[in-house]
């Protein structure tokens, strides 16, 4: 699958556990697209506003939960003011509260709105919609909502909605997952549970990237010439050497969970270097787009 | 230092973002109390198999676990399955069969007992209460739900136990309740705009979810008071754990500022993962005995960890301002991952001090 591939797709959800580098792959990905001439947004759900403080440059939205339901209902009740009315009423949220998947519904709902070509003024006018989802298990629920919520309610409008969601989110050529995982031992696991879970669910999960990977920097032969220098080195290049001999385990360490990580998956995985920046901003996310365009 | 923190303390629940290493911190805590003689249970509600695995278990279930530890105290482990507590809670407050399977099959109760969001923060307290109640340990240990953000567990339960305590709701699908009497049989404006919002029959599901919890819902508001009660008590400690990046940081500042303004006890935070660089750390001089090549390479990764240092430092300096004289516990980025007991350990070294690296292993 080349990266044109993966930017032909209406909807890319970026995937993987918490700390893993969600938001910076999403980010990458979109400056990844909009240089290859995409029309593009990136994303994300809840309120956090991460996105605008890591591309500037970065169409990015935020799903607002409560605002997708306000609109969700000015749809399936056709008026506005009635949506207004219902939406604002404690009662009525509380109901609806009670609706089994409702609220996941609305929000992956929104996304697959956004995700809409162009019709006319209602069309969103995009090419590709980058989803930056939440954790592991809320971002399986988010995919799975509309199936779940099919099997109660069995007919009407909200059905045929949901239907085409979900028909959507299980066609391979409008929706990829793309796998985010750090090389280490848990985010292996879980990205390896992630991939089973999502060929049970019928969504195809097109590559994985493996954020953060120290480089290479000394062979095992230097390895082993640093470990046997002796003890009358001063204090201080012994400490240095020790700096040096821990990132060269932290390296190889990843190396081994980056190899089982292949070895358990039939898809791509790539990798992105990890950065020795304290923080990620605009300028690591464009270094980073980079080497994404490059690895896909 | 820890163990001073807690020495008089029944429970401690570590809070913090995803990722960060909650279940570490949590299982390092708890073996760490155990070893010092005391009665620990830990819990948690992830389902990876780490911790069980870092505890040398095959698996976790429901109940508690002994792990053998070979320290003075005692360590029990358990994975809460939160729909599983849910049913067991309902089975408890049940007045008969009758009622406990009307609620059971109910549909709302079972959106509400399987919710991602919310159900499982909701069970952690309920679980962590019950083995209050019992009394059988002197301290237990919650390592709190995985989630993008440490505030879903303070406001998750609350969300929860409101509805299914809410007046409005009971009194609105009561038969001949407020509803009804407002907006006339079965036709009402409202009932038709919810189904035609949500494409299903919610009220019939809700009136009789209602109806059965009748009088449970009563027990139900009184747990919640107690174990707000219990929360805010001396007897409570809320460790919250976080990385030295930036946004982490950030979350765990305004963490600690809502503890305070809810009135939960702070204990301490604990930072992983923090990059160190002694200061006297050098390349100079290394080329005499290890070639130019290698000595560059060396100084290139120290400019590099010192980069990362030097970043962590200036985060940690931000928290440590908001804390106060409230501690903060720093534990490196250590050479080897942790997945066994020798790793909590190494954890705990730093958690609780010092003077363990003599203890025998």
């Amino acid at each position: 699958m080349s990266v044109d591939d993966l930017l032909q797709k209406r909807l890319v959800v970026v995937m993987g556990k918490g700390g893993v580098g969600r938001t910076t792959v999403a980010a990458a990905l979109g400056l990844v697209a909009a240089r290859r001439g995409r029309r593009v947004i990136v994303c994300e759900v809840g309120s956090q506003a991460r996105l605008a403080e890591l591309g500037p440059g970065l169409a990015a939205t935020s799903i607002d939960p409560r605002r997708a339901k306000l609109e969700w209902l000015e749809r399936q009740l056709h008026s506005r003011r009635l949506a207004g009315f219902v939406g604002r009423n404690r009662l009525f949220e509380l109901l609806t509260a009670a609706a089994p998947g409702l609220a996941e519904l609305v929000t992956i709902g929104k996304v697959w709105d956004v995700a809409q070509p162009g019709r006319g003024s209602s069309g969103s006018g995009l090419d590709v919609v980058i989803l930056d989802a939440p954790a592991t298990g809320q971002g399986l629920a988010l995919l799975e909502a509309p199936r779940t919520y099919m099997k109660v309610a069995r007919a009407g409008p909200v059905h045929s909605q949901a239907r085409r969601v979900d028909e959507f989110i299980h066609d391979p050529a409008s929706t990829a997952v793309l796998g985010v995982a750090l090389p280490e031992e848990m985010p292996v696991n879980e990205t390896l549970e992630l991939e089973g879970r999502l060929r049970r669910d019928g969504v195809a999960l097109e590559a994985v990237i493996v954020n953060a990977l120290y480089p290479a920097r000394f062979t095992g032969e230097e390895a082993q010439r640093m470990s046997t220098l002796d003890g009358r080195l001063p204090g201080g290049v012994r400490a240095g050497l020790r700096i040096a001999l821990g990132e060269h385990g932290r390296a190889r360490s990843q190396r081994g969970h980056l190899r089982r990580l292949r070895k358990g998956l039939d898809v791509p995985v790539h990798t992105l270097p990890f950065l020795f920046e304290p923080e990620l901003g605009p300028a690591e996310i464009e270094a980073l787009s980079h080497a994404l365009e490059d690895a896909l | 230092m820890i163990e001073q923190l807690l020495a008089r303390k029944e429970i401690c629940i570590c809070a913090g973002a995803g990722g960060v290493g909650k279940t570490t911190t949590a299982a390092a805590i708890a073996l760490g109390m155990a070893e010092r003689g005391s009665k620990v249970a830990v819990l948690t509600i992830d389902p990876a198999k780490r911790l069980a695995n870092s505890l040398g278990l095959p698996e976790l279930g429901n109940e508690e676990r002994r792990v053998d530890t070979g320290g003075a105290g005692e360590l029990w482990a358990m994975m809460l399955d939160a729909k599983r507590t849910f049913d067991e809670l309902i089975e408890w407050h049940a007045p008969d069969e009758r009622t406990r399977d009307a609620v059971l099959a109910n549909p709302v109760y079972q959106e509400l007992s399987s919710a991602v969001a919310g159900s499982q923060e909701y069970m952690a307290m309920e679980k962590l209460f019950e083995l209050h109640n019992e009394g059988r340990y002197d301290l237990l240990v919650l390592d709190t739900p995985p989630s993008a953000s440490a505030f879903d567990f303070l406001e998750a339960p609350g969300k929860l136990s409101a509805f299914i305590d809410s007046r409005s709701l009971q009194l609105f699908t009561a038969p001949g309740g407020v509803g009804l009497r407002v907006f006339g049989r079965g036709g009402g404006v409202l009932f038709s705009v919810l189904r035609r919002a949500t494409g299903i029959d919610l009220l019939e599901d809700l009136s009789e979810f209602f109806r059965s919890f009748g009088d449970m819902s009563q027990g139900f508001r009184e747990r919640a008071e107690r174990v707000q009660a219990l929360l805010t008590s001396p007897r409570a400690a809320f460790v919250l754990v976080t990385s030295p990046r930036r946004p982490a940081i950030g979350e765990a500042i305004e963490f600690h500022r809502r503890l305070a303004d809810a009135g939960l006890p702070f204990a301490a935070a604990v930072v992983n993962r923090v990059h160190v660089v002694e200061r006297n750390a050098t390349a100079r001089g290394l080329a005499k005995v290890a070639g130019d090549d290698l000595a560059g390479k060396v100084a290139d990764s120290l400019a590099d960890n010192r980069q990362l240092a030097a970043g962590d430092q200036a985060s940690l300096a931000a928290l440590k301002r908001r804390l106060g004289r409230k501690p903060m516990i720093e534990v490196p980025e250590l050479d080897d991952e942790v997945h066994d007991l020798a790793g909590l350990w190494g954890v705990g070294r730093y958690l609780f001090g010092r003077r363990e690296e003599s203890r025998p292993r």
